[in-house]
């Protein structure tokens, strides 16, 4: 039923791309956009940063895509599950050039998870697809990939280029694809210099007829977030995307320019808590801190009030996300500073307690700066750790080196991919030592469940419980970016991965 | 004088040394993990994937088997591969080079067009207006850190100037005017703060010697003002204005990285920031080496020219 559910919009969803050819008024001109990180390796699947798949998703394809709305169609125009859900049969796009000229077929879809699945080529990937057993080209236009188990966020994980953009095998084997790419994207690699720009042009054969609507796309590596504002004031950018909220307050009034809606918040601030040790071993203690977060208040000083009710899986991952409004309010979310003084009192501490945060980025600084204030009130003493190295914070949250500590954490295309590691008792990376059967019990069933409706339920149970038991807090989610366009900007939208692929889409009234 | 310039070259090869090896074990026992950098957190929490990583990084041996072997390589001059995109370490330098370079030039230039005059004429007109004005000058100047007069520029720049360009680098030989108007900015915020420095050493060096028997006796002998000013005195205030010189430019060289982060220049000061904040020691450890071979030449050249110019300096 899932499937056939899926293969129907999936048709519907290419019929909508029949009127494409008329939705590029004007034509031309070079799109500039700071970008704030040097990419470093544009070789797909080869590291795990996330930046330079900003830049490559431009160049390659996925099979299929992901936006707000679910799954839709990429290279592969249908997939099919067999009814034991150990295989998954993908149906090709018939046509589809590579920019070195030859037809994209499934030798190459073979070819990319056979490299990400090879030692030798030591993806960080290789650990994600561990559930597949073999990838085949049935024929030209047919790929079959085979599970050991049934996996479920397979889909997600080849939906998103940073976990499995499609190279050629020929080309990919034998270049440096930092220096020379060969995609099925819309854009086409010109050259990429380190700490400086990386330029694309557009690839006139790309198999989405009539786009891109632009000549050519250029990322100017600006790690300065105020520069980048200057150069998109001077007209020196056509997009600037604000990955601090505060710089909406310089920004909303500019004239020219307008925010484009984000696409969901999926960026969440994770204050993860040392379950198993200290003071926050009781549970009374973590519901007392849940209780006595102002999320609201978060919000409105920390984010301005761009933000949205923290839970590890957002709302605007649909259909798993948790809510608010829709969904049922959360246990301990509600702020109740008596309540939880009242917990800290049962729990020992009628006179208060004193707690450690550890922080590194100015964002996280400000929320435990916030959450200081506001647990104050409770009786809560705490006192900010900030770490200058945000590698030495990595380090600290992931091994749960203090009480408390703060670190943004992403959303990722599967909402196993999502908990699973940060939640599963045995995992080396559970944020906060904790060691809950009936979560584990709860994860894995999340992991081979098919049926989307069954899995929406386990996900929801995974969070009211994670809630119940304050195994992680979250004191807000927001949009990766908030993104702002020249007003001459047309038909641009917002991810909600951060991805800038939308642009394949845009043009320009003047250039 | 030879022998001199060949002993201090040969004591550059502990201080390089010393540099390297403080400089190697230090990158490495900061805390963050360069396999969680790169490969992600769940990738680098199995175990053959860290083990695989850490040995193709050569990562796997100890830490003193693993500096001399670097020092080798660097000894037939090969400064190794960036473990994050895998270029050439000596090419991405010469790459970052020029823009410095350009950068530290024209910054010094400036400073000293700022400092020098200003300084030698505040000392002349010790305790009037102009004196006045280059001393608020100078404190000013030596108070704003740079990376607030580079901020200034830049949010200002583009509110208010907004056909101003200041932000990025344009190489020299695909267009040399935009290329030096733009470096403008960025050298400007540098010879503020150097210049009022220079400043304030001309200044006190031209007045000590003006207090000189020489100068005395220089005017005794009815010398024009301007005579004992730039040939009597000037020559023999300018040896500690020439020291600090060396000292800034060789502080230039790497004290780069705000600025260029700022005005969004691809130097050598972006390059081992971002190498740092990603780990990848052959960058920072090819970088780090190069940023104090060039300011150890920076300031052997500084004591051959003050050699140059007084005759006592013969320290042997």
């Amino acid at each position: 039923m899932y499937c056939r559910v899926i293969l129907a919009s999936l048709l519907l969803s290419v019929a909508s791309f029949a009127y494409a050819d008329d939705k590029c008024p004007v034509r031309g001109g070079e799109f500039v956009l700071p970008f704030s990180i040097d990419p470093g390796d544009l070789t797909p699947s080869k590291k795990a940063q996330f930046p330079p798949s900003q830049i490559y998703d431009q160049i390659y394809d996925t099979l299929l895509r992901l936006d707000e709305t679910g799954l839709k169609p990429g290279l592969a125009t249908k997939y099919e599950a067999a009814p034991d859900n150990l295989s998954i049969t993908f149906t090709l796009r018939q046509g589809v050039m590579w920019h070195h000229g030859r037809e994209f077929e499934a030798k190459d879809v073979v070819f990319t998870l056979e490299r990400i699945l090879d030692p030798a080529f030591a993806s960080p990937w290789a650990v994600q697809l561990n559930p597949v057993s073999k990838v085949e080209a049935l024929d030209k236009y047919t790929v079959k990939i085979s599970l050991k188990e049934p996996f479920a966020p397979i889909l997600g994980i080849l939906a998103t280029a940073w976990y499995t953009a499609i190279v050629p095998y020929d080309f990919a084997a034998t270049n440096n694809l930092n220096e020379k790419a060969s995609g099925t994207g819309p854009f086409m690699l010109v050259e990429y210099v380190p700490n400086d720009h990386v330029t694309l042009k557009s690839n006139p054969n790309y198999w989405e007829k009539g786009f891109p609507c632009i000549d050519g796309l250029r990322y100017n590596i600006m790690p300065d977030q105020q520069a980048q504002i200057s150069a998109f004031r001077q007209g020196n950018a056509d997009l600037v995307a604000l990955y601090d909220p505060k710089y909406n307050q310089i920004l909303k009034d500019v004239a020219g320019s307008s925010l484009i809606k984000p696409a969901g918040a999926v960026n969440e601030s994770g204050l993860a808590i040392n379950t198993a040790e200290g003071p926050t071993k009781d549970v009374r203690v973590r519901r007392a801190l849940s209780l006595g977060i102002d999320r609201k208040g978060v919000i409105d000083t920390v984010l301005f009030g761009y933000g949205e009710i923290g839970t590890k899986i957002p709302c605007g991952e649909i259909p798993y996300g948790w809510c608010e409004g829709k969904d049922p309010p959360l246990p301990y979310y509600k702020y109740d500073p008596e309540q939880a003084k009242k917990l800290l009192a049962e729990a020992g501490y009628p006179n208060g307690i004193d707690l450690t945060v550890q922080v590194s980025l100015p964002l996280d600084v400000q929320t435990a700066e916030v959450l200081a204030d506001q647990w104050k009130k409770i009786g809560v003493n705490l006192k900010i750790e900030q770490i200058a190295d945000f590698n030495q914070q990595l380090d600290n949250y992931i091994n749960v080196r203090d009480q408390l500590s703060i670190v943004s954490l992403v959303w990722q295309p599967d909402p196993h991919s999502d908990v699973y590691q940060i939640y599963y008792s045995t995992s080396k990376i559970n944020l906060g030592k904790f060691a809950d059967p009936k979560l584990d019990a709860l994860l894995d069933a999340g992991k081979t469940e098919i049926d989307v409706q069954k899995r929406v339920k386990i996900y929801k149970d995974v969070q009211v419980l994670v809630a119940d038991q304050a195994y992680m807090l979250y004191p807000f989610t927001k949009p990766i970016y908030w993104e702002y366009v020249k007003n001459y900007v047309k038909n641009y939208s917002a991810t909600p991965n951060g991805s800038f692929s939308p642009l394949r889409y845009t043009w320009m009234e003047k250039h | 004088m030879r022998r001199y310039l060949i002993r201090r070259l040969f004591l550059l090869i502990p201080v390089f040394i010393g540099v390297t090896f403080v400089n190697f074990v230090l990158i490495r026992i900061v805390p963050g993990d360069i396999v969680t950098n790169m490969m992600g957190v769940t990738a680098a929490n199995n175990q053959e994937m860290r083990a695989r990583v850490l040995h193709e990084l050569g990562l796997d041996r100890s830490m003193l088997e693993q500096y001399f072997w670097w020092l080798g390589r660097i000894a037939r001059g090969d400064f190794g591969y960036s473990f994050i995109h895998r270029g050439s370490v000596l090419a991405e330098i010469t790459r970052c080079l020029p823009p410095t370079l350009e950068m530290c030039a024209m910054s010094m230039a400036m400073a000293i067009l700022i400092g020098v005059p200003l300084g030698v004429f505040s000392a002349v007109r010790r305790g009037r207006d102009i004196d006045f004005l280059a001393r608020v000058l100078a404190l000013l100047g030596i108070s704003a850190p740079n990376f607030f007069i580079g901020t200034l520029i830049v949010v200002f720049g583009a509110i208010y100037f907004p056909k101003i360009q200041t932000l990025g680098y344009v190489p020299f030989l695909q267009n040399p005017w935009e290329n030096v108007t733009r470096m403008f900015w960025p050298s400007l915020t540098f010879a503020i703060s150097i210049g009022a420095i220079i400043l304030r050493y001309a200044r006190s060096s031209v007045l000590e010697v003006l207090g000189e028997d020489y100068i005395r006796t220089a005017r005794a002998k009815g010398l024009s003002p301007f005579r004992i000013i730039f040939i009597h005195a000037l020559k023999n205030a300018l040896i500690p204005i020439i020291t600090s010189i060396g000292i800034w430019t060789a502080f230039l060289i790497g004290g780069t990285v705000l600025i260029e982060d700022i005005f969004a220049i691809p130097g050598l000061g972006r390059l081992v920031l971002g190498a740092i904040q990603v780990r990848d020691y052959p960058v920072i450890q090819g970088t780090v080496l190069f940023i104090s071979l060039a300011v150890a030449v920076t300031i052997l050249v500084t004591d051959m020219l003050v050699m140059a110019v007084d005759p006592r300096a013969k320290l042997d």
